[in-house]
């Protein structure tokens, strides 16, 4: 059995951009292992806060379904609702898109629901490997491109390490916390440290290492996106 | 602790160059930027935190009340430019207040699990420990995380092109006193004097953070100003170019009708 080097003063060390973490995490025996292990407990260990925190706002806003009854009992006794209501197409689109609307639109605002937060037991989990072993091989490869001396495994170990900040995601065991879009350019600054801890480059090419696997992210959804318009047009066009 | 956190507060707020050298160079210095800009955004918020836990754990009986006075004061006080607005669409936008507040009465009858006063001073109260993570309408214009690292990694990147030779954890931690000033946001509730008092906040904090760019990438201030400077320049030229693509394509495409 390998070296533990994974602790949580070496991830709280990471978080505050201490560059011995990087280093331990690069000298691992296997970087890769504790990186997944890494990966995998924050996801499940945040989502679990933050379903304590999103069962207790559930709990102190009223029922969603009450809400949309009110507000349409509301509308029913406006003037416009009898053009509506006069008319049986009218009322199937109206009721088509209320119906949609109160689907789309209280996720989109925040609205409690402690289902979600169950689901992300799972999902975070996922998701967070996905994301890092993605980024990771593409940062890998981006990094040898420019002559990088780190391996795969000293990659996917450090870069693991850049999940540090989504600890504060635990926070959202306080209800109606909103944490925000933060927590992304603090991992892009963490992922800068452990790409340099790694392949020694100058800071320049660190810093396009860093960068490139996104802009392949885009060009990937670029792709996608015009790919699906080309086979939308073509089934239009038949 | 109370004597360093003043010292802090001083050698920030007077710019003093061997404070701004002795911050730097702690090996925890990222550690106590994050402190620094959490602890300045969450006394900043206080007194606002404090109106509406008040607000939230009192019974909001007369609540509606003062809500449709508000509004017909409000109505009252526009009047004089409402001259030639007619009648129906007054009429209108008046029913379209009582719509809005009987829902809203409505919905603040409903029953929740937990007791309402509780659930708004927990809505309060995570409102407002959500203000260190909050971002900003212009750079640097908050204390708040969002804007303190979103902003600082392109005037990083800037500084290292002007020749700096600062670290990220050096950097990030010194800057982080451009928030001391934004301690004055305690005052924001005061009406007039809030706005005032926050871009006197805005303009010191700038320039603080130009200071820490200076020291902590150990270049000239006129070097630190253009990168803390650039980011922003960057980026107007960029909405420009793209403002006035879009007008010419407008204009091409209106003309090939």
């Amino acid at each position: 059995m390998g070296y533990r080097t994974l602790s949580l003063g070496l991830v709280l060390r990471a978080l505050f951009l201490d560059t011995s973490a990087y280093d331990a995490m690069r000298d691992d025996d296997n970087p890769f292992v504790e990186g997944a292990f890494l990966v995998v407990v924050v996801g499940a260990l945040t989502a679990l806060l933050s379903l304590v925190g999103q069962q207790i706002a559930w709990a102190s806003t009223p029922s969603l379904t009450a809400i949309r009854d009110i507000i349409l009992d509301v509308y029913k006794r406006q003037a416009f609702w009898a053009a509506i209501a006069s008319n049986a197409q009218a009322q199937a689109i109206f009721n088509s898109w209320w119906d949609l609307a109160w689907r789309v639109l209280p996720p989109l605002f925040g609205a409690p629901n402690p289902a979600t937060a169950a689901l992300n037991i799972l999902v975070w989990p996922v998701l967070g490997l996905l994301g890092w072993l993605i980024y990771g091989l593409l940062a890998f490869g981006f990094a040898r491109w420019l002559r990088g001396a780190g391996t795969l495994n000293q990659t996917l170990g450090t870069t693991a390490l850049a999940v540090s900040p989504l600890l504060l995601r635990g926070l959202g065991f306080i209800p109606f916390l909103t944490i925000g879009a933060v927590l992304s350019t603090w991992q892009l600054i963490c992922r800068y440290k452990a790409l340099r801890a790694v392949h020694r480059l100058s800071w320049q090419r660190t810093v396009w290492v860093t960068i490139l696997p996104f802009a392949a992210y885009l060009l990937f959804w670029l792709l996608i996106a015009g790919a699906s318009a080309g086979v939308i047009a073509t089934l239009v066009g038949r | 602790m109370a004597d360093e956190f003043l010292g802090m507060l001083r050698g920030a707020l007077t710019f003093n160059t061997d404070f701004f050298r002795r911050f730097h160079a702690r090996h925890d210095v990222f550690l106590r930027g994050v402190v620094v800009v959490a602890l300045v955004a969450l006394i900043a918020a206080l007194p606002l935190f404090v109106i509406n836990l008040v607000n939230g754990l009192s019974t909001r009986g007369g609540q509606a009340n003062e809500f449709t006075q508000q509004y017909q004061q409000a109505l009252q006080r526009m009047m004089p430019f409402m001259q030639g607005v007619p009648p129906e669409a007054l009429a209108s936008m008046n029913q379209g207040f009582e719509v809005v507040s009987e829902i809203a009465a409505r919905i603040e009858a409903l029953p929740t699990p937990i007791p309402r006063p509780i659930g708004r001073g927990l809505e309060a109260l995570g409102h407002w420990l959500s203000k260190p993570f909050a971002g900003a309408r212009f750079p640097l214009a908050v204390a708040g995380f969002g804007t303190w690292l979103g902003y600082g990694v392109l005037v990083m990147l800037f500084a290292r092109l002007l020749g700096g030779r600062g670290d990220m954890a050096g950097f990030f931690g010194t800057t982080s006193l451009y928030a001391v000033p934004h301690l004055l946001n305690v005052l924001s509730p005061v009406p007039y004097l809030g706005s005032l008092i926050g871009f006197v906040a805005f303009a010191w904090g700038a320039a603080i953070y130009v200071k820490a760019t200076a020291v902590s990438h150990d270049i000239t201030l006129e070097r630190a100003v253009l990168a803390a400077l650039l980011p922003l320049l960057v980026a107007l030229t960029i909405l420009i170019v793209l403002g006035i693509g879009l007008i010419v394509f407008i204009a091409i495409a209106a003309a090939g009708r």
